[in-house]
């Protein structure tokens, strides 16, 4: 009898202790603190009141409609300068062709014929590297800005979870959130984008004197940095899932033990606790639905503009590749397949940042609250 | 048709040249000269419109540096390789073999400023 007396008081203090400071966190977690965080331009493109209105209301302002107008909006935005570059570029082609055309006239020197293709092929050259080059430029900086965002976003995540009572999930999400930011700065300031740069060089080496013949190394250079990318991120992925899912089962097995305890042990009001404990799991997975939402979202709206402009600079390159091709300007057509080689790289790099950052969100949006287990 | 004048004088050039062959030879190598470059001056002076308008459409366009930079290079090329013919007519050789060298230092220093941005682009890629 003693015993159980002991026992059940130890509960009570472990409950009365502990739901205190789950609660406080949840009244503490302003979703409106989140917003300070979005970049201005984001958050114009977000739905009006989303960080005050309802649950239902919420359901309804990230609709297919609204999804819709922002992928047509962001690619109608980008397709402006995409069109312009894209006629200037056609036009360099048909320049090339029409005075190489014309310098074969030149008549039985092949020489200076070489020497007019050598100066047509080094303006195109000049031409698109000076747009590629700027491309780079806008990936790093973009880069930077979601390292930042999902920087300034963990503190919320770490909350999220703590609130629901997954406090295993809590460190475990925190820590690999700061691991991918840790190594995409890293592996952006200090080895992927020198190498890319680097391949870019040889690229641009090649195009303009094909005799160097180092393009094939910088292709060899992108091949192995794409490797390296996706073995990195692919693990990085599968380690956050195991650790996830591990501390998320921890966490609700020790629940289920204090919730048992407190329905069996303590007298008359155990059940009502065991309840009570069941109806806030609702409210705070409301919440964390809401962060890692918001999260994705803001995410989704940051790389849509940059994989538009991106996609689109591809088709350009690979149109007049086609088209040099078929006018005969054989060099010119080997400078924009490398350029789009290039430019295939960026998107593959900011394909698979966004996603790892997106699926980290995912696994806080999926994880149950351990209360409500 | 101006294509038929053309062909009509330089088959008129030719009887004429063959004649003056067999009467003062070294007057008959100086007439194909002057009429080749009389050609020469008559299709330039047709197909500058057309270049005269293609400059117009790409004036004020980022297109308008590297149109003028082919222009001169095929230019230079084409005055080069005709002087270059007409000299080997003429028997020399060796002054055709000088003029071609001058034509290429001339399309390499056409080429300097090109170069020269691609290595700043290279450089801004490291800095």
């Amino acid at each position: 009898m003693k015993r159980r007396m002991i026992t059940v008081l130890l509960i009570s203090m472990i409950l009365f202790i502990n739901m205190p400071e789950h609660i406080m966190a949840l009244e503490q977690t302003d979703l409106s603190e989140i917003e300070d965080h979005i970049p201005d331009d984001i958050r114009d493109k977000l739905p009006e009141n989303v960080f005050n209105n309802t649950p239902g209301d919420k359901s309804s302002s990230f609709s297919f409609s609204y999804f819709a107008k922002l992928i047509a909006d962001t690619f109608k935005a980008a397709l402006g300068d995409s069109s312009k570059a894209l006629i200037s570029l056609i036009g360099m082609v048909l320049l090339s062709s029409l005075f190489y055309s014309l310098s074969g006239c030149a008549g039985n020197s092949g020489e200076l014929s070489r020497g007019f293709s050598s100066i047509s092929g080094l303006c195109v050259c000049v031409y698109i590297f000076t747009s590629v080059a700027s491309l780079f430029d806008i990936v790093y900086t973009y880069l930077n800005s979601l390292a930042s965002f999902a920087n300034a976003l963990t503190p919320f995540i770490t909350i999220a979870y703590a609130a629901g009572g997954n406090i295993n999930a809590a460190s475990v999400s925190s820590t690999g959130l700061l691991l991918c930011i840790t190594v995409i700065e890293n592996m952006n300031a200090y080895l992927l984008f020198p190498v890319l740069r680097l391949s870019a060089v040889m690229t641009i080496a090649s195009s303009a004197a094909p005799s160097l013949k180092t393009g094939v190394l910088g292709r060899f250079l992108r091949g192995f940095l794409m490797l390296l990318i996706g073995l990195t991120v692919a693990a990085i992925s599968a380690i956050m899932s195991f650790q996830q899912t591990l501390a998320a089962s921890a966490d609700s097995l020790t629940a289920r033990a204090v919730r048992f305890a407190a329905s069996s042990f303590i007298p008359i009001v155990g059940s009502a606790v065991s309840d009570a404990i069941r109806t806030v799991s609702g409210s705070i997975s409301y919440i964390r639905t809401s962060v890692g939402g918001i999260g994705i979202i803001v995410i989704v709206i940051m790389t849509l503009p940059l994989f538009a402009t991106l996609m689109l600079s591809r088709i350009n390159l690979a149109l007049c590749a086609s088209l040099s091709d078929m006018l005969g300007c054989e060099r010119e057509c080997k400078t924009l397949k490398e350029a789009g080689g290039l430019v295939n790289f960026l998107i593959a790099l900011v394909s698979l940042t966004a996603v790892m950052f997106i699926y980290a969100l995912t696994l806080l949006v999926r994880c149950t609250v351990s209360y409500g287990a | 048709m101006n294509i038929i004048r053309y062909c009509g004088l330089a088959l008129l050039s030719l009887s004429v040249i063959m004649i003056l062959s067999e009467l003062r030879p070294k007057l008959a190598k100086l007439v194909a000269t002057a009429i080749g470059v009389c050609m020469i001056t008559a299709a330039g002076t047709s197909i500058y419109p057309a270049f005269k308008l293609i400059s117009e459409y790409i004036s004020g366009t980022p297109l308008s540096a590297y149109a003028s930079t082919l222009l001169k290079a095929l230019g230079v090329a084409l005055a080069v390789e005709i002087t270059a013919d007409i000299c080997r007519d003429a028997g020399e050789g060796s002054l055709a073999s000088r003029i071609e060298i001058v034509g290429k230092v001339e399309l390499l220093i056409l080429a300097l400023p090109l170069i020269s941005e691609l290595i700043k682009i290279a450089r801004g890629m490291f800095s």
